[in-house]
Formats: structure tokens, C-alpha cells, sequence
């Protein structure tokens, strides 16, 4: 049975290049970033370093709208489509987390869709209203490529609503489940490692795997709301640990260090075999090679056609070849 | 008698290379390149590349606020730190011309001073207010460069309750004045020419090195101030040519077309009559004694830096001039 094809996704920073290179080596299709600024280096500048470097495509998982007024980002796709052209794509999401760092919620799927119909428009080179005014790219020939500039776009929707949004405006979707989608393109996003013989699922080496995405269930929560967290397992101490940590306003500033890449001693210590029970985890890909490489076969019967593989903990690489030696090989 | 130091400044753009790479051969103090997305491309991509390639020191002429949230700013600040330490200053401005592309006007002193003093706050570490958030750069160890990181932070100012600003708040001023202004580190802008023996604003080099910077006012005027245009040379035939390609919620678009880079179809009547108006004093365009003098002048009065435009399809070779000119 046939399986999707593999990407990689990894927050910007100094490990990009040689990360990229492997996952080329290796026959990834492509390689993802975060775009989270308080957390992470800037997402267009690794882009490109990868671009010079590398010839794998290259994506952004996901951008968010209101990090950057819409003409920086079409411009900054612009500036890649220059020398890349045709291998960049760009999924955008709501920010949840991306937001959360900044003490944010989530914005609305209305600003999101504008954003996008903003942007692509730009791109096509089209004049758009933009803030009331109209704009558009009209970079001097040379100075970015000609318009128009055909980017995918895509869109990470959990729900219902931001499903038919992306139906109706996007090239593909990002998701975290295997849910039947429907789409051309659909990108399911996903975190595990692959046991090695014998290995429990419960051995210490894989819960630091993949410890940075289990914690998020406390994360979220307390973005959602603090005293949601009371009803997670262990959830109050955590909560209070949090609230030790730093004044009132500036919470969300201890919940995410080390978002989806790092442990946290709080995490670990509070949270971490607290969270391993939730139902949450049954979502990771965890298991024998035989167990994911049928994970993976379940994903593209339904209709899943790129699995976007975010390996963290200690060992990044080796979780990258171990994945891809059992979903490529 | 001594001269400011001469640097240059860019749009972004793959001609960049080759001249900062002449820049750095000639002993040019910096390159800057400027931020205005709706005309070039990515500037901090840009200034990446540029690290990667040459060994200039760089900076931008000018970011401005609105396009990019401050914590984005200072992560892609932190991430050309964190490869190339040292060797990138910031200037920042209101955004006139980055602004007047999407049909905005420039930003208030007190909202750009307020994002000049967030993005020093985030990248000395601190937690900062950010809409009314407290924010914080929390990129964990290796993730970006340890905190405090320290860049210079310069200030685009035109009038004087804006250099107020700059004094207060700036590790120096850019500005297009060669008045006293009692800053330790003073960036004076020009754009301008070397003229030969024959040369006039006549000849066709000269109007590729300066024309893009000589029809600005228009453009100012054609957005902000249309009924001043009917008092400049040319203005009315040149408004009307320009606002019969768009409606009028669209002539800026068509207006800012070649920005501070190219003379656009419509500019080009503009090149023989832009030389007799009275800003072209703010032009160094005059024979080689002269714009020596000059530049001795503005180094008495404070100016510690030249950053000057090259532009046109020989903007090598108007670099190379400029600099035999200025050179210390």
C-alpha cells in the first residue's frame, strides 16, 4: 500500500541547512518552518538560507497574518520565488500559538481569510484594498519577479469553518488528524518516534522525543484559560509553578519557553508523565516500523497526501532518518 | 581638510551584490539598503545574502514600524546577529515613502518612537508592553543569540521635534541636512553626480544617476498635495498623464513606480525642468572640487557619514566617482 509523501518541519535556527540537506538526502519532499518570532529566528531569512543551499522545496507551517503588514510577506515570497522559483509554498494558520506568545488570542478567521485573499491578490497582481487603501506590487521589472507569482497557499484548519474556507481559497490544507479532507493537497502534520526492537513506548528516551508536543496540552490550556488546566493531571501544581514563576501579564511568557522544541524543567518534572496518559498522545506517531508505515497507509486511504513530520528532543537527526528510513525506505 | 566617511545605500535586489562588493573594494563604511516592500523585495533577506557574500558592513535605510511587528523585527535582527555579529546597524524611520506605496501617510513620531523603544526593550531582553501585551523574547538558548543584543539603533529625522526624538532615543541620526545637529554618529543621505567637463543635467548619464531622485517631490505632491502640483513646472501635464491611467483611489500606484530607482514614463518629462526647482540644492550634483567641498563642509558641521544612492544602469561607475571624490 502506498504511503504520503515525507516532509520535515522544524522551528528556524542554526541547525536549518544541515537539517535540510539530510531530509534532501533522505527524499523528503520538503522542508516546513514555524514562524513563531519570540520563540524562533526569522523565518525568511532560513528560508532562503536553505534555498541557497539545498534544492529541496521549502514551506512555511505556518505563517501568521498579523506578524507582518501583507505587502512584507508577499514581497518576502517574492524575494524567494526570485531565486527558488517554484519551491516554495505557504501554509498560514490563525496564530494560535504564534499569537499565545505575544499574549494573544488566536485572530478570527475573517481577518485570516482577508489576509490571504490579500496576498494572493498581491501576488497575482492584482490591486488590492489593503487597510482601506489600495495596493499593489508594483516592483520595477528586475526588482522581484514578474506578476504573477504562483505560490500555493495553504491554510491549517482544525474545524469545520476553517475547513470550507480553505475548500474554497486555498491549494491545500494542513491539518493534525487523518480526517477525510478531500483535497489535492492535504498536509497532515504529525509528531513520534520510531521504537527501536523491544523499546517500550513508554521508555524515557521516547517521552524526551517527544515530551516539547505532549506538554502542549498544559500550554494551550492555560492560553485557552488557567483554570482549565486544574482538570489536566497534575495541572494545579503546574499551574501554581507558573504562577510563581512570573507576575500576573506575564505568564504566557514561562508556559512557552522552549515551545515544541525544548523541555522545560517545569515540564518535565510537573507535566510530563502527567501528560503521557491523555488522549492527546494517541495522536503520535509512536511505534515499530511496522505499526507507523501502517499509521501512514490508514493517512493516505484517507486521502492525506504529505505527511509533515516536526521531529524534536535530543536527537533531532536521528529521529529524522529513523522516520524517514521507515516511511521512505 | 577631512570628509565623512562614505557609504552607500540600495534597494533591495540582486544588482546589490556587485555594488556592495565595490562598496567594500573602495573602502566604504557601510552599505545600507532600504525597506518598501510594495517596490522591492525583502530586506532582511537581502541583508543576509549581502552578509553571506561580501564582507560589508550593513545596515538599512529605513525600516518602518507598521510593516513588521516589533517582535518580528527583532527576531530577524537577532537572526543576522547571530551569523554575522556585529557588522548590521538599523535605521528607522516614519515611513514617508514605504508608507505613501500602499497609500498611507507616514506614521506619527510618538507610534514610530514607541516601536523604536519596543524593539530596544525586546532585544536587551526585557519584557516589554506590546498592544497592551507583555511580551518578551523567549527564544531558548542556541535558538537565537543570548540577550542583551546590542546593535545600533540610528533614527531618521527631518524636522526638529523629530531629532528631539533622536537625541533622546538613537545611537544616531539619518538625515538630508548638513546643518549642525551635535550627534556623535550623523548619516546625511545624498544622492548626486559627479560632473564632468560638458556634463548637465542634460546629458544622459547624468539623468539616469539622479532622475529617480529629482521627481520625488511629485510624487510627495501627487498624493498628499495634488493642488501644488499645478504651481510646479510641468506638474499639471505631468497629473494629468499620471492620474489618467488609474482612478483616483489608485495614482498612487502608478505614481511611486520606479521609486528612488527608475524614471517611469511619465517622470521623464519631468528631467528638464527638476534641476531648476530649489531642492535641487539638496542634490550633490556638481563638478569634483565642489561636491569635495561640500562634503568638507558638512564633516565641519558634524556629518560623520555620507550614504549615498548609486543608482542607474552605470551606478558602479557613479559609485566609483563618488568615492575617488570623497575619498579621506
Amino acid at each position: 500500500m502506498r504511503t504520503p509523501k515525507l516532509s520535515i518541519g522544524l522551528p528556524p535556527g542554526p541547525n536549518n541547512v544541515e537539517l535540510a540537506h539530510i531530509a534532501q538526502d533522505l527524499g523528503c519532499d520538503r522542508v516546513w518552518l514555524f514562524d513563531s518570532a519570540a520563540l524562533y529566528e526569522d523565518i525568511w531569512i532560513w528560508l532562503d538560507r536553505i534555498a541557497r543551499e539545498t534544492e529541496i522545496n521549502l514551506g512555511t507551517a505556518v505563517l501568521v497574518p498579523n506578524l507582518r503588514h501583507v505587502m512584507t510577506t508577499a514581497s518576502a515570497i517574492a524575494t524567494i520565488e526570485h531565486v527558488a522559483p517554484g519551491r516554495l509554498a505557504c501554509g498560514f494558520g490563525t496564530g494560535a500559538t504564534a499569537r499565545w506568545v505575544l499574549g494573544k488570542k488566536a485572530l478570527s478567521w475573517a481577518t485570516t481569510r482577508t489576509y490571504i485573499e490579500n496576498l494572493r491578490g498581491l501576488l497575482n497582481g492584482d490591486v488590492v484594498e489593503v487597510d482601506g487603501e489600495k495596493a499593489q506590487m508594483i516592483h520595477w521589472p528586475g526588482l522581484a519577479p514578474e506578476r504573477p507569482i504562483r505560490t500555493p497557499l495553504l491554510l491549517s484548519a482544525m474545524g469545520p469553518k476553517g475547513i470550507e474556507i480553505t475548500k474554497e481559497i486555498c491549494d491545500g490544507i494542513i491539518t493534525v488528524g487523518a480526517e477525510q479532507i478531500d483535497m489535492d493537497w492535504h498536509v497532515q502534520m504529525f509528531t513520534g518516534t520510531v521504537l527501536d526492537d523491544g523499546e517500550s513506548p513508554d521508555s524515557d528516551r521516547v517521552k524526551e522525543a517527544v515530551g516539547p508536543w505532549v506538554v502542549m496540552a498544559y500550554h494551550g490550556g492555560f492560553a485557552f484559560a488557567p483554570d482549565v488546566v486544574d482538570m489536566l493531571p497534575n495541572g494545579t501544581a503546574w499551574r501554581e509553578s507558573i504562577e510563581a514563576a512570573r507576575p500576573e501579564g506575564e505568564r504566557h511568557l514561562a508556559v512557552h519557553e522552549g515551545h515544541v522544541t525544548h523541555l522545560t524543567e517545569r515540564d518535565r518534572e510537573l507535566v510530563l508523565d502527567a501528560a503521557w496518559g491523555m488522549p492527546m498522545r494517541a495522536g503520535f506517531f509512536i511505534g515499530t516500523a511496522d505499526e507507523i508505515r501502517a499509521r501512514a497507509e490508514h493517512a493516505a486511504a484517507k486521502g492525506v497526501t504529505e505527511l509533515l513530520y516536526t521531529p524534536t528532543g535530543p536527537d533531532v537527526e536521528g529521529e529524522l532518518r529513523r522516520m524517514a528510513g521507515v516511511l521512505l525506505g | 581638510m577631512t570628509v565623512p566617511k562614505l557609504s552607500i545605500g540600495l534597494a533591495p535586489g540582486h544588482h546589490t551584490v556587485e555594488l556592495t562588493r565595490l562598496a567594500v573594494e573602495l573602502g566604504c563604511e557601510r552599505v545600507y539598503l532600504w525597506d518598501s516592500p510594495g517596490v522591492y523585495e525583502d530586506v532582511f533577506v537581502w541583508l543576509d545574502r549581502l552578509a553571506a557574500l561580501t564582507d560589508a558592513r550593513l545596515g538599512t535605510a529605513v525600516l518602518v514600524p507598521n510593516l513588521r511587528h516589533v517582535m518580528t523585527c527583532a527576531s530577524a535582527i537577532a537572526t543576522l546577529e547571530h551569523r554575522a555579529p556585529g557588522r548590521f546597524a538599523y535605521g528607522f524611520g516614519s515611513g514617508a515613502t514605504a508608507r505613501t506605496v500602499l497609500g498611507k501617510r507616514a506614521l506619527s513620531l510618538a507610534s514610530t518612537r514607541r516601536y523604536f523603544a519596543q524593539l530596544r526593550g525586546l532585544l536587551r531582553g526585557d519584557v516589554v508592553e506590546i498592544d497592551g501585551e507583555q511580551c518578551q523574547m523567549i527564544h531558548w538558548p542556541g535558538l537565537a543569540p543570548e540577550r542583551p543584543i546590542e546593535v545600533p539603533l540610528l533614527w531618521s529625522a527631518f524636522g526638529p521635534k523629530s531629532l528631539a526624538i533622536a537625541r533622546e532615543v538613537a545611537d544616531g541620526v539619518m538625515c538630508v541636512t548638513d546643518e549642525p545637529l551635535g550627534f556623535d554618529w550623523n548619516v546625511r543621505m545624498v544622492n548626486g553626480t559627479v560632473l564632468e567637463r560638458g556634463d548637465s543635467l542634460a546629458t544622459a548619464r547624468v539623468r539616469d544617476a539622479v532622475g529617480p531622485w529629482l521627481v520625488l517631490p511629485y510624487h510627495v505632491a501627487a498624493q498628499f498635495d495634488p493642488d501644488a502640483l499645478d504651481r510646479m513646472p510641468r506638474g499639471p501635464e505631468w497629473r494629468v498623464a499620471s492620474e489618467a491611467l488609474r482612478p483616483p483611489d489608485e495614482v498612487h500606484l502608478v505614481v511611486h513606480e520606479g521609486h528612488a530607482t527608475h524614471v517611469n514614463a511619465r517622470d521623464a518629462m519631468l528631467l528638464d525642468v527638476v534641476g531648476d526647482l530649489p531642492f535641487r540644492s539638496a542634490f550633490w550634483i556638481d563638478d569634483a572640487d565642489t561636491i569635495r567641498a561640500r562634503a568638507e563642509h558638512a564633516a565641519a558641521n558634524g556629518v560623520t557619514e555620507v550614504l549615498y544612492a548609486p543608482i542607474g544602469p552605470n551606478a558602479a561607475d557613479e559609485l566609483r566617482r563618488f568615492a575617488a571624490v570623497l575619498a579621506p
